[in-house]
């Protein structure tokens, strides 16, 4: 996969140039919000859902916002007809929000760290978080596939996201 | 270079074959025209050949290779050009060629590439500000970046000004000159007559004719002579056939009249695609 590489940093390139990343940003500010004014007990309950909450709904806003741009712009075909492989393109849109995820992970942790001393143990949640992200990116490009446009993505994704945890 | 035999393709939901049945060869050092109204087959026949659609029939080899036995090597070699605007918007422009640049492993430097079609000086602008013929021209220059051997281009220069148009149609020459062939689908038969060495029509998915735009326009069109002439004040004109302009008739009426217009009853290839396929390019 020569090409792996090139794509996941052009893909943060373009987080960030279409301002995608500043919509993490501002969730993740409000999971810190939210725990901070939470009790210890009950932020130690409450912190793998911010974890798993966090990680299924930024990868599905920003896989269908990342599609919904490149086939709007049609840049999808330009790639297609690049020397990648779609195997390198879907793991690029993978890894890149695994590590979306588990930069929001360590962002999270440190924060609730500092402001709460609050630990818990990461080698249960980061082998967790790398799942649910890659089923849920997954999920995102394939909905995002069929989709007309963010909207009805996001729309798919409510509708058959409850189909997703019965199976 | 590129051969394609007995090529069918029908879309899933289709019970007709989009293109059905079609042959040509490109040869090295040769642009070939790939004309034809909208629905007739030129762009599925197009995303055939530049594998994005992969469930063809027949035969299509390129470089004597069957084009589904190449990986993304494939792409390597050739350029394309999308008839619609294609880049990141939010991205400047050198930002985007710089991100195609790192896909390939042979490149070229895009500088004279962006002077040449006029984009340099807004290279650090974000394609997304750019005119649609700006975008174009930004296509065009990033199915070049690779310095690839054969080049597939849709209609490069629909919503290109004229003086753009014009340089990019020398770079296309240039570019076969060179020995790089071209693949290109058009409506503008001012272009495919002055670029092609080449041309089929194709029409509901069938080629319906080939071959030179000069053999075409002989085998098509009227070997003729009209004269238009002004005698009294009043314009009369004459048709001659192509042996009777060898008589002494023809010579007398150009000593003695005073001629306005002389054409040759040669045909266009927008006349002689109506007359093969009975479809109007444009309504």
């Amino acid at each position: 996969m020569p090409n792996l590489l090139t794509l996941i940093k052009a893909e943060y390139y373009r987080l960030n140039k279409y301002n995608l990343f500043k919509a993490n940003f501002v969730i993740l500010m409000m999971w810190i919000v939210l725990a901070y004014f939470l009790e210890d007990e009950i932020l130690l309950r409450f912190i793998p859902f911010i974890f798993f909450m966090d990680s299924i709904m930024m990868t599905i806003l920003l896989v269908g916002a990342t599609l919904f741009y490149e086939k709007k712009e049609h840049t999808i075909n330009s790639i297609m007809v690049a020397p990648v492989t779609e195997n390198e393109y879907l793991f690029s849109k993978v890894l890149v929000n695994v590590l979306n995820s588990l930069l929001t992970l360590i962002l999270i942790s440190t924060a609730i760290y500092l402001i709460k001393e609050v630990t818990f143990n990461q080698l249960l949640v980061i082998p967790a978080i790398i799942l649910v992200t890659t089923v849920h990116s997954l999920i995102g490009i394939r909905l995002s596939y069929s989709a007309k446009d963010f909207t009805s993505h996001l729309i798919n994704y409510m509708l058959n996201f409850p189909t997703q945890n019965q199976t | 270079m590129l051969k394609v035999r007995n090529l069918r393709y029908r879309y899933r939901n289709s019970s007709t074959h989009a293109i059905d049945r079609i042959d040509f060869d490109v040869s090295k050092g040769e642009i070939f025209g790939f004309l034809g109204p909208s629905g007739a087959g030129k762009s599925t026949t197009q995303k055939v050949l530049i594998k994005l659609l992969k469930d063809f029939e027949g035969e299509i080899l390129y470089r004597g290779k069957a084009l589904s036995a190449y990986d993304e090597s494939f792409y390597q070699d050739v350029g394309v050009s999308f008839e619609m605007p294609i880049s990141f918007s939010k991205l400047t422009a050198i930002e985007n060629l710089n991100f195609f640049k790192r896909l390939y492993r042979k490149t070229v430097d895009v500088e004279p590439l962006l002077r040449r079609v006029g984009l340099w000086e807004d290279r650090n602008k974000k394609a997304g500000e750019f005119s649609k013929g700006m975008k174009i021209r930004l296509n065009f220059v990033k199915a070049l970046i690779n310095d690839p051997k054969f080049l597939f281009l849709d209609e490069p220069t629909n919503g290109v000004d004229p003086a753009n148009s014009r340089i990019m149609k020398d770079m296309i020459h240039e570019f076969r000159q060179g020995g790089g062939s071209v693949f290109i689908t058009s409506h503008i038969m001012g272009d495919i007559d002055e670029l092609c060495d080449r041309v089929a029509f194709i029409s509901e998915g069938r080629l319906r004719e080939e071959g030179s735009p000069r053999d075409l326009k002989i085998k098509y069109g009227k070997r003729t002579v009209n004269v238009e002439y002004r005698e009294n004040g009043a314009l009369h004109s004459k048709l001659f056939s192509m042996d009777e302009i060898k008589t002494e008739t023809f010579f007398k009426m150009l000593r003695e009249k005073e001629i306005e217009t002389i054409h040759s009853g040669e045909t266009t290839l927008e006349e002689i695609f109506i007359k093969v396929t009975g479809v109007k390019l444009r309504a």
